[in-house]
């Protein structure tokens, strides 16, 4: 099969939906909470990142091979249970061998079990279609939320702390940006950010009738 | 019929519960001693910075050893290197617990230095209470009487310390858990004189 084709498989088009055109945080704007508040420095937003990947393409995985068994009553405490439990193995398994970034994350990363995306994508893909599709689904939303964080962390990071995973990168004269380090500041960025990702992906806005 | 399927689904769930917890059993007891290590380590390194002992990765433990005593009395344990006294505190901050050691002179009058080993401030912030720039402001105030924070005025005295612009409630409550942890070492550790 030759490239051409693959960009039109049900596959391709599942995993970029989410990857690019329907980017979870500037299409779909959820888990914009921990967005303003981890995207402060590069290795918060990748540490946080690979976190809610992890979390959300197995949990994808997981919800889909369980989506004929799972009560339609009880589905929302179904995604909780699982979407937790593998929240709670990532802060542990931060803590136990990333210390450091692991303190810095403070209360975030226990926080992704409220990260829209997870549970928006699990009730929307995960609970209706096939084990393959809801991995590359999970994969897809999850990697665009951690190329989001990371865009705007290099940014933050630059204009908040003068430094770029915790090297010093601008001059010593230079004064920090502290407003840009705040989770308030992050605002101007992201409005920035929606402006040329909007641009870029060539998103209409939406119609009046 | 309507029963038997209610019944059902909550076997779905509770099985669905029985085995998340095992899991995170499971998980828990392979990152406790990591998490256990990594907070001796935190101690006793910083305990070392803090009496100005040179250590190594490789060498902290008998530096330790070697160098720092540990007293107690009445309930409160505290470390003694060199003429240094060295107490672990833990507090409540803003958003969660201020975690850290005070060093005092022998005399127990004077802080010599604040360290924080673990806090949960604001990002940007109230962490800045963690940086050694702001920590320094504390070194010669006084630790035989409680601290009091200097707001819109610099800090005069021994008995004041800076607050951080834009992060007073948690320089107010670093104030308050080093005094506290400073008066419960003086009434401790007096005591056994």
């Amino acid at each position: 099969m030759n490239l051409r084709r693959i960009a039109y498989t049900r596959p391709w088009r599942t995993f970029i939906a989410g990857f690019f055109k329907e980017n979870a945080v500037a299409y779909q704007l959820l888990g914009l909470c921990s967005v303003l508040a981890v995207s402060n420095r590069m290795e918060n937003a990748i540490a946080m990142g690979l976190g809610v990947v992890f979390v959300m393409t197995v949990s994808s995985v997981l919800i889909s091979l369980l989506r004929n068994w799972i009560p339609s009553q009880y589905r929302l405490i179904t995604y909780m249970i699982v979407t937790s439990t593998f929240v709670i193995i990532v802060d542990l398994f931060l803590k136990a061998n990333f210390p450091l970034i692991s303190s810095q994350l403070g209360p975030y990363v226990g926080l992704i079990i409220t990260n829209c995306i997870v549970m928006g994508r699990q009730e929307a893909f995960a609970n209706k279609n096939g084990t393959w599709l809801s991995l590359l689904d999970g994969l897809g939303s999850s990697l665009s939320y951690l190329y989001t964080l990371v865009i705007l962390a290099f940014f933050r990071e630059i204009l908040g702390f003068g430094t770029l995973m915790g090297v010093r990168v601008m001059p010593e004269s230079f004064p920090p940006w502290v407003v840009i380090s705040m989770a308030q500041g992050a605002w101007f960025l992201l409005a920035i950010y929606y402006w040329v990702f909007r641009r870029v992906a060539k998103l209409k806005p939406v119609e009046q009738e | 019929m309507n029963l038997k399927r209610k019944l059902l689904d909550v076997l779905f769930i509770v099985v669905l519960g029985v085995v998340s917890v095992g899991m995170l059993i499971a998980m828990q007891s392979y990152s406790a001693p990591a998490v256990k290590r990594f907070q001796e380590t935190r101690l006793k390194t910083s305990i070392l910075t803090a009496a100005g002992i040179a250590w190594t990765q490789a060498d902290f433990r008998e530096m330790f050893e070697q160098r720092v005593r540990e007293q107690s009395g009445d309930g409160v344990a505290w470390f003694v290197a060199d003429s240094l006294v060295i107490y672990e505190f833990k507090g409540r901050g803003l958003w969660g617990m201020i975690e850290g050691i005070v060093t005092v002179d022998s005399s127990l009058d004077h802080i010599v230095s604040v360290r924080i080993l673990a806090q949960e401030e604001t990002p940007g912030l109230g962490d800045r209470i963690k940086d050694a720039e702001y920590l320094v402001t504390y070194r010669g105030k006084t630790a035989a009487e409680p601290l009091e924070l200097a707001i819109r005025h610099k800090a005069e005295g021994e008995n004041e310390v800076d607050a951080i612009t834009g992060a007073t409630l948690s320089s107010q409550a670093l104030v308050k858990t080093v005094s506290d942890a400073a008066a419960r070492l003086r009434a401790a550790a007096k005591g056994g004189r």
